[in-house]
């Protein structure tokens, strides 16, 4: 199927074909059986078409469904009434990418993964403290194809492998998981798999004796992991150009230039750099991705954009459209999101805590964009600089522009985490980054 | 279904199983109060699933031609895979689900749509509203080597209202779902409720740190629920990795509580039989606060030596697996209204954030939209506060659950009031 000839002949403002190919596979084990080894392959795209300030949008699975597929998006945008959104249009674009892979999981057989992962298996249950292991191995390769009537063709091939190891330990009534994760794009994941199932292991036994910390505000100190995530959930969000082009409050509230941290801070959403979950060269509607500052020198700096929000907003368009599948319109997502590193030592991070928490790790969290609440991995009481009380059950909570503006020290020691975000029923492969930050007054819940 | 025996011809295995799913949904969708889009989205596929000297082994494509394939690759890991005890049922009859495939056109859905954002915006011009008006028709056929041919067709019509806005008191968010199996469910739409919230959340009441009394709405039940959920997975049982795997028949919460798992019911996940072809039936899960059961699938039900029919695929691409189907909590005796009417100070939840299993059943999330209740009148909304505890000690203190019910998609929950529960404020 022709599918650049086919959507050239749409005459409407703008409209593009997307088709993609998935293979898969996945490892799970539960204890020390394998429950599940799946290969899947799928394959889908769809028809997108704009005009009169509307998108018409339907999905198909076989190829030669896509002609029917693009009139159906041409009939659903003529149902729509005129609106002012516009769109932005660029120049015809040929481009082949494929990731560069240091080793490719390919040349092992079925068989010798699954023995490496029982090594994982043998590594978690090295103390009779843990009772149940999980391991999840996934492995994607996925081929993007996109048309658009201004002449372009983008092929793009990725890969995404991830390793998630949990284990869960006991002693009498007290039940306690520790689960952490390393995300790939190179094929080097079973590097560091073992170094990691130690850590989990050994942390799943350390909570056993950690308590539940006094709710209440302190001052912390937030790990790389956990501050990435923060910089993302609670800010990264409210960055997205579709939560805010049509809000007169929040866009009240995101006027560039407003000063809401301070000035050694700098957040960054980066889809530019290889090897990292959340990169890409060109996002789904045929925009280069690009290193967009969110935050300069404290100050809100830009948004983060689709074709529509930037042309609509009078803002250049950042590369920032994604969709998690063929079943799903992009929407503007993060790619790798983090805050700049300084010349602050953790240590000296650590030397100004009288009393606070060092928060490490996060199991996850939630926006409600002012709002954010995140989940930490476990944490420590800090008393003048030192950590004296291992603690689990951590949640933070607080408003995020109050919470920029309490920052008030970063480290110089960044590093990333890849993982999945969740937004409007989509998940997307992303990135998160930091280093270690200090912020004061954080609400942290407790019993 | 199409001639799977042909394709599965020439392959030596005990035991097969073939799921197929097509799912067709068509959207329109409302964002920051205006018409948005009108999507029309397919996913269809295949799940094979095969027995082989007591292996078990699974591969799925959304291409037909592949099938052969899938069934290579679903031997291929018999080879390390676990040793299972269950065999594929042979179900040959089964309930009808009550459902009917109603036009709902766009324009109707366009309209509906517009006199939603309407009613409550005229309320606060500040609220953005995101409204969804979903018709998805579902055909799932299960054919496999036990003799079970089965095909069921779902319609489903959903309306899902988010409301979120800027007030002076700090950010407002809600949502509601109205669901229906039969037709679209205008006759269940109720916006009192949203229109209530936003007018108290006007003006802003102030709490200490403490223990109160909290009446969760029905969405924020829910929520702090299915953090929990997995510890009634027949597969954390029989891992022990659950904290409820020695309790069966022993008191877990309060004896006001009664959950069932009803398939058979008219919410989102009715379905005639699980994602296994097993007979759906209800099934009661807790009663008096007893635990009486757990959720099973066929692989956790073999070796718990009890009942599956919880069986559950997030699509075809994924192995069915023990999950609440319908989730349902029982009413108690009295109406919200007068039990809110003698209730002299609690906090409202009506939105949690920040839900994550849990192992334990500990909880500790923002309350993301609250208010102060005092001699039963709404006295404002609270900020920057926490709730925290042990669920299983939270609801072992419930102090009244409501006779009135919210359905939330594929659930049925009252409101329910807990004693005593720490909250946290900043």
């Amino acid at each position: 199927m022709d599918f650049l000839k086919l959507v050239q002949k749409i005459g409407e403002e703008y409209a593009e074909i997307h088709f993609e190919e998935r293979k898969s596979l996945s490892i799970d084990f539960e204890g020390k059986d394998i429950e599940n080894i799946s290969q899947v392959t799928e394959y889908g795209g769809n028809a997108r078409v704009f005009s009169n300030g509307n998108w018409g949008f339907a999905n198909f699975i076989k190829p030669d469904e896509s002609e029917n597929a693009l009139h159906k998006a041409i009939r659903i945008v003529k149902l729509l009434p005129q609106k002012s959104d516009k769109i932005y249009k660029s120049s015809p674009i040929r481009f082949n990418y494929k990731d560069e892979l240091k080793f490719n999981l390919q040349n092992l057989s079925l068989n010798e993964k699954v023995d490496l992962l029982k090594k994982l298996y043998s590594i978690l249950t090295a103390s009779p403290k843990i009772i149940h292991t999980r391991i999840n191995y996934s492995e994607l390769e996925l081929t993007k194809y996109y048309f658009s009537n201004e002449g372009s063709q983008i092929v793009q091939s990725f890969c995404y492998n991830s390793l998630i190891l949990s284990a869960t330990s006991k002693d009498g009534e007290n039940l306690q998981e520790a689960t952490d994760r390393i995300t790939d794009r190179k094929g080097e994941i079973f590097e560091k798999s073992e170094e990691l199932a130690h850590k989990v292991r050994d942390e799943a036994i350390e909570l056993l004796s950690a308590q539940v910390p006094e709710g209440g505000v302190y001052d912390v100190i937030l790990d790389q992991e956990m501050a990435g995530v923060f910089i993302h959930e609670a800010f990264g969000h409210l960055s997205e150009a579709d939560f805010q082009y049509k809000n007169p409050a929040l866009l009240n509230k995101f006027q560039l230039g407003t000063l809401i941290g301070a000035e050694f801070l700098n957040a960054v959403d980066d889809g530019t750099i290889k090897g990292e979950f959340g990169f890409f060269s060109y996002d789904d509607e045929g925009i280069p991705s690009s290193k967009t500052y969110l935050i300069k020198e404290g100050k809100l700096s830009s948004r983060l954009h689709s074709r529509v929000t930037a042309e609509t907003m009078g803002e250049k368009p950042t590369g920032n459209a994604r969709a998690q599948n063929y079943t799903f319109q992009p929407i503007v997502r993060m790619s790798c999101t983090y805050i700049e590193p300084t010349n602050t030592t953790k240590e000296e991070l650590f030397d100004s805590i009288k009393r606070g928490i060092y928060v490490v790790g996060t199991k996850g969290g939630e926006t409600g964009l002012e709002q954010f609440t995140f989940i930490a991995k476990k944490g420590y009481l800090i008393e003048n600089g030192k950590k004296i009380k291992l603690l689990r059950n951590l949640t933070l909570s607080g408003n995020v522009f109050e919470t920029l503006k309490n920052i008030n020290g970063i480290a110089n020691d960044l590093k990333f985490s890849g993982g999945y975000c969740g937004k409007f029923t989509q998940y997307q492969f992303v990135s998160t980054g930091s280093p270690h930050i200090s912020i004061k007054n954080v609400i942290i819940g407790g019993i | 279904m199409r001639n799977f025996k042909n394709l599965i011809k020439g392959f030596k295995v005990d035991e097969y199983e073939l799921f197929f799913s097509n799912i067709t949904t068509d959207n329109v969708s409302f964002k920051d109060n205006e018409l948005k889009n009108i999507e029309d989205t397919i996913s269809t596929g295949y799940g094979v699933r095969v027995i082989k000297d007591k292996h078990i082994g699974f591969s799925a494509t959304n291409k037909y031609e592949d099938i052969k394939e899938c069934m290579k690759n679903a031997i291929d890991s018999t080879n390390s895979t676990k040793r299972v005890k269950f065999s594929f049922p042979e179900t040959k009859e089964f309930l009808n689900i009550e459902t009917a495939d109603v036009e709902w056109p766009f324009e109707e859905r366009i309209r509906l749509g517009n006199k939603i954002v309407e009613e409550i915006s005229k309320i606060n011009q500040d609220i953005r509203l995101s409204v969804d008006l979903v018709k998805t028709k579902k055909r799932v056929e299960i054919f496999n080597s036990s003799g079970s041919e089965l095909s069921c067709d779902i319609d489903s019509y959903l309306i899902v209202i988010f409301a979120f806005g800027f007030l002076k008191t700090g950010v407002f968010e809600t949502f509601k779902v109205f669901h229906s199996l039969k037709k679209p469910p205008v006759d269940k739409l109720n916006l009192d409720s949203i229109i209530m919230l936003l007018k108290q959340a006007e003006q802003e009441s102030v709490i200490d740190k403490g223990y109160y009394e909290v009446i969760l709405s029905p969405i924020a039940s829910y929520a702090l629920m299915m953090t929990f959920a997995p510890h009634f997975d027949g597969k954390n049982v029989l891992k022990k990795s659950s904290p409820l795997y020695d309790k069966l028949n022993k008191k877990i919460f309060d004896e006001k509580l009664f959950i069932t798992d009803n398939p058979l019911c008219d919410l989102a996940n009715a379905r005639p039989f699980d994602e296994e072809g097993v007979v759906a039936k209800p099934k009661k899960i807790v009663e008096k606060g007893v635990l009486l059961d757990f959720v099973n699938n066929l692989d956790t039900a073999s070796e718990l030596n009890t009942n599956p029919g919880n069986a559950t695929r997030r699509s075809f691409k994924n192995l069915p697996a023990p999950s609440f189907s319908n989730f349902i909590i029982s009413p108690g005796g009295n109406q919200f209204n007068k039990l809110l009417d003698s209730t002299e100070k609690a906090v409202y939840v009506d939105l949690v954030m920040g839900t994550r299993y849990n192992i334990n059943g500990d909880v500790s999330v923002n309350i993301g939209l609250g208010y102060v209740i005092e001699n039963g009148k709404f006295k404002g909304r609270i900020k920057n506060a926490m709730l925290a505890g042990n669920l299983y000690e939270l609801f072992s203190n419930i102090k009244w659950i409501s006779s009135d019910t919210e359905e939330i998609g594929s659930a049925s929950i009252p409101f329910i009031c807990l004693n005593n529960v720490s909250i946290v404020k900043k």
